[in-house]
């Protein structure tokens, strides 16, 4: 791409107007700012788009900004926090002009939430409002959202609710205590859906859960959205399960997207030396065998501005420019012997639109790394099943790349 | 239900400690209880027979080993016997406290509650609005809890009905009133019963008034509070039905321990006011050395607190669905 | 094209300059004091606090004798007399001085003996457990329960005394229960935290687990416990004297209250008698829960105010 390749990446470009239609939930330049001693800056400079029916993962260590991001696409920011710049536009499909979410006056905003866009919690235990019933919170949405329903259909609309999340409707007149975990779980999820928005924010939200129920619980999301057709925006620090859930995720680190690519390309060959630690820190969903590494060391401060590569202290690959130019956010503009990646459609997501891969790292700045990235890192190095096997060419024989900075 | 039996035998134990405290009270006194006892009643006129040996049997300080005694106080107590006033010479003292226990029940009852639901109000209120002009009020709550009662009383009493007759002075009624179910027996009541309630409601709204703030400045950070926010839910509605719902929770609790304190300052009040309740009765009684009065209404007031105590935890039960399971 | 956005943008010659983070001890300790002073509320506390502490201490050195007779009946307030005279000519301004001392000693000292209480009863109950733990529990609710006033004036009129002494005894041993109640909630759940266990485990001496591992933890339990304990010791005592209960020799604020409404002074209109002694008790007692708040207010973040540029809602 040469010059043309530096530039950056623009919204909307790449995609045609219809895809452009396609487009729910769309945020630009989001920046949020905790107030303080010493200000934070949580958020950086922030570009996602959600399409509609599809699940868009936001993956991270914890602290890295992903839960702020959701709240802000939510205008939920609490003082001492506060969306210092960008916008959030929502389109419900209709071909009708999209929504300004910031210029929502307090009522309007009232209304966007939940009919447009709701949100699961991180923690179902506590969530639910702990003295009143099952009945009671439905109820409270019912009157708030449909006042034109009548205290039947109310009832009825709640009970299919719980029986649509596979909850005995009889359960209606609990209370949250008397549920468990999996159970409060999935009556927030039922919640969620309750005006069928468009789109879920879905905050960890089987993170408190144990394994097995888990895994229910992201089957019945699955089999949610395909019934229902819903977008998710689906956050977690556990990027294989990430890998094997969302169609696109964005990788953020220290407030920023680090990587934002088509799943099953990542899956296959991360370019960015964090998504490749963040793979390695968790046990491979299919089963895989392989060595699990950490990432040694921790993030920055998001106090003030960071110099260069906010990753670069922790990073294995870092040279020369890491520690004084901060990377962009760009399209890989380099051939990778992956057609997909400079535009056409990836297999795995057919009849999607077309798949951009971008990445904020010098190693894929041709100028400053003329030499292209390291092997691993350069998409290419896969084996047959998609796995990763060596990143280096002497493979198991190198520490990890934390381990020999620090 | 295994909520109500726990409380029903927590406050069976406590009814006994209690009247178990009032059997050895008397052992303080310096001197033999009775004969000095005996002599006031000589003083105010002739105590009817036998009225020594029940008064020993009262104080615990009858024959026999202290077992003996024990049982012999319990059953003066089942019977009522509670002895006959010095200061009311010749009434029995169980009716003196009946006399003047409803003053202070519908007086203190009413200003308790007044001041409850104000303060919970004007604190879930200062707790929502919490960075506005609401939190200039909490230095001035501040200051009103860190008053004393009686001072507090004094203070309205010169203002009030000394400086400005707004209120009468003293008393529970006028004294050209004739006590029954008459309006200007009522008037005379009411009007003799604001300022001693004003004086109740204003030294304990602020502890409230507090207390509830600060939980629902807690509670508004709880995930249900943010969730039902996201629901777009409306403010009167997360504040009443989630944030102020939940955050009460403790000052339903405190409300039942508070009503010791609150019959505590009322005694003091009603000193100031010489309001004829029952607080009055027991300083006349300390005063008078009455032992026989100061013991019964000891134990009444303190049996009249527990009952309140259990009404408001059998109520708690009913507000909060998570003791109605077990614990 | 989805993921899109620039990134931070670099400034020109911030090139490396990492802002400096965290700092040592000595930083550390700055930074507490200075949000301690922040919180104006605490300022306002401390400066009343030791203002009446150095009255109490110092001020009975600095005036006459509170109880000679010095002038006339019931005077205003004058340059001779700034808080007037009581009924049989005293000066006002010198017994609210040399009051100052007994009231503060009774609520320091009872308040003290009562945290105390309250901490062996509540600390040891909750740490050994069992049967004892139990009994101590019911015990604590028991005592918590009964009114405490009509109790103490009941008990401090039977016992007759000629010092502060009793009165302590009895407001300490009747107002120790609900903290006692608070601090056994807080010894059962740090008992069973990872790190007791572990010295549990490594065979450390009961003792040790206690005043190492418990007592600290619990800390600022118990300073604001043992200050609204002096609050409630206070109030109680001026209560008490106010309606001539316990000793009367001694000068307390609460004396002074009740002497001037044995003496009229209501509807004499004297208000320079009766104000001044409540208005200080209500001072100190404002006094100690400002110090309170102020430290509830540094080691509970959740009730700090954010002054925010822009503020939702």
């Amino acid at each position: 791409m040469g010059a043309a390749g530096l530039a950056e990446v623009a919204a909307g470009d790449g995609l045609g107007p219809q895809d452009a239609r396609d487009v729910v939930l769309r945020a630009e330049h989001v920046s949020v700012v905790y107030d303080g001693d010493s200000p934070t800056r949580a958020v950086r400079d922030v570009s996602i788009e959600l399409r509609r029916g599809e699940v868009l993962g936001i993956a991270g260590e914890s602290g890295c900004g992903k839960s702020t991001l959701a709240y802000a696409l939510m205008r939920m920011l609490r003082p001492p926090a506060r969306l210092a710049a960008g916008r959030i536009s929502f389109s419900d499909g209709t071909g009708a002009a999209p929504v300004d979410v910031m210029a929502l006056g307090p009522e309007d905003l009232r209304h966007f939430r939940w009919t447009k866009l709701s949100m699961v919690f991180q923690s179902a235990m506590n969530a639910l409002n702990p003295v009143t019933s099952l009945r009671k919170q439905f109820s409270d949405i019912f009157e708030t959202h449909a006042p034109e329903m009548r205290r039947d259909e109310r009832e009825q609309r709640s009970r299919a609710l719980l029986d649509m999340v596979g909850i005995d409707p009889a359960r209606i007149s609990s209370f949250p205590h008397e549920l468990s975990g999996g159970m409060r779980q999935r009556v927030v999820i039922a919640m969620a859906l309750a005006l069928q928005p468009d789109v879920v924010i879905m905050d960890e939200p089987t993170t408190a859960l144990d394994v097995v129920v888990q895994r229910e619980i992201l089957d019945e999301i699955e089999r949610l959205r395909e019934e229902l057709g819903f977008s998710i925006v689906f956050i977690t620090h556990d990027l294989s399960l990430l890998l094997e859930i969302s169609d696109r995720l964005a990788v953020m680190y220290a407030g920023e997207i680090v990587e934002f690519a088509p799943s099953a390309e990542v899956a296959r060959a991360p370019a960015h030396p964090y998504t490749l630690g963040l793979l390695e820190s968790f046990p491979d969903m299919r089963g895989a065998r392989r060595q699990l590494h950490g990432i040694a060391g921790s993030p920055p401060s998001l106090a003030g501005e960071i110099a260069g590569c906010a990753f670069a202290p922790r990073c294995g690959y870092a040279f020369a420019p890491c520690a004084s130019t901060t990377p962009r956010l760009r399209e890989r503009s380099r051939a990778t012997g992956h057609a997909a990646v400079a535009g056409g459609s990836s297999d795995g997501q057919a009849g999607r639109v077309p798949q951009t891969w971008s990445v904020a790292c010098h190693l894929h700045d041709e100028e400053l790394c003329p030499a292209g990235p390291p092997r691993g890192l350069d998409g290419g190095e896969l084996t047959g099943d998609g796995q990763v096997v060596n990143r280096r060419p002497d493979g198991a024989s190198e520490p990890s790349a934390g381990e020999e900075r620090r | 239900m295994r909520y109500v039996a726990r409380k029903l035998g927590f406050y069976l134990v406590a009814a006994w400690a209690a009247i178990t405290l009032n059997f050895f009270l008397p052992r303080l006194i310096p001197g033999n209880p009775v004969e000095i006892l005996m002599s006031r009643l000589d003083e105010s006129g002739s105590p009817p027979p036998g009225e020594a040996h029940r008064l020993a049997l009262l104080l615990g300080v009858g024959t026999g080993g202290l077992f003996s005694q024990y049982w012999h106080y319990l059953d003066a107590l089942a019977h009522f016997n509670l002895g006959i006033s010095v200061t009311d010479f010749p009434v029995p003292v169980s009716q003196v406290i009946a006399s003047a226990l409803p003053w202070t029940l519908v007086l203190v009852g009413t200003a308790t509650v007044i001041s409850f639901v104000v303060g919970i109000t004007l604190g879930a209120l200062a707790g929502w609005k919490r960075g506005t002009w609401v939190d200039s009020l909490i230095p001035t709550t501040t200051f009103l809890t860190a008053i004393p009662y009686f001072w507090l009383a004094l203070l309205l009493l010169y203002l009030l009905a000394f400086v400005f007759h707004v209120f009468p002075l003293n008393g529970g009624y006028g004294a050209s009133e004739t006590p029954g179910w008459n309006w200007s027996f009522i008037g005379s009541a009411i009007d003799h019963s604001i300022l001693p309630a004003l004086t109740i409601v204003i030294a304990s709204i602020g502890g409230w008034l507090l207390g509830m703030r600060n939980m629902t400045v807690t509670t508004l950070s709880d995930d249900y509070v943010v969730a039902a926010e996201a629901k777009g839910l409306s403010p009167r509605r997360i504040l009443v039905g989630y944030a102020a719902r939940n955050a009460v929770m403790p000052s339903i609790t405190g409300f039942a321990i508070s009503l010791g304190f609150v019959v505590s300052g009322s005694v003091a009040m009603e000193y100031v006011f010489s309001y004829p309740g029952i607080g009055y009765e027991l300083l006349q009684a300390v005063n008078n050395e009455d032992y026989a009065l100061a013991q019964g209404i000891f134990l009444v007031i303190t049996l009249a607190v527990l009952a309140a105590n259990l009404i408001v935890d059998l109520l708690y039960g009913f507000v909060d669905p998570r003791t109605r399971q077990s614990r | 094209m989805t993921a899109v956005g620039a990134s931070t943008l670099l400034e020109p010659g911030s090139a490396g300059a990492l802002r400096p983070t965290g700092g040592g001890v000595g930083h550390r300790a700055i930074v507490a004091t200075r949000r301690l002073l922040r919180s104006s509320r605490m300022v306002i506390g401390l400066v009343l606090l030791v203002f009446f502490v150095l009255v109490a201490i110092v001020g009975p050195h600095l005036v006459g004798n509170p109880n000679a007779f010095v002038g006339p009946s019931m005077a205003g307030p004058s340059a001779r007399f700034w808080l007037g005279t009581t009924m049989p000519g005293q000066n006002i301004f010198y017994q609210l001085v040399d009051s100052t001392s007994g009231t503060l000693e009774v609520g320091f000292l009872a308040g003290a003996l009562a945290t105390l209480v309250s901490v062996v009863i509540g600390i040891g109950g909750g740490f050994v457990g069992g049967y004892v733990d139990e009994l101590l529990a019911l015990f604590s609710n028991v005592i918590l329960i009964i009114p405490g006033l009509p109790l103490i004036i009941v008990v401090a009129s039977y016992v007759k005394s000629s010092s502060l002494l009793p009165t302590i005894l009895i407001i300490a041993f009747t107002s120790w229960a609900g903290y006692a109640r608070v601090l056994r909630g807080q010894t059962l759940s740090i008992r069973n935290r990872d790190y007791v266990l572990a010295a549990r485990v490594a065979g450390e001496k009961t003792w040790r687990i206690i005043f190492v591992e418990i007592l600290p933890s619990e800390l600022a339990v118990i300073v604001s416990n043992f200050i609204f304990m002096v609050i409630f010791a206070i109030l109680t005592q001026s209560t008490l004297a106010f309606l001539g209960i316990g000793d009367l020799s001694t000068l307390t604020w609460g004396n002074m209250l009740n002497v001037a409404n044995n003496d009229e002074a209501l509807t004499s209109g004297a208000w320079w008698w009766f104000v001044p002694p409540g208005l200080c008790i209500a001072l100190v007692g404002t006094a100690l829960a400002l110090v309170n708040f102020g430290l509830d207010e540094i080691l509970n973040p959740r009730l700090r105010v954010y002054k925010a540029p822009k503020v939702r809602r």
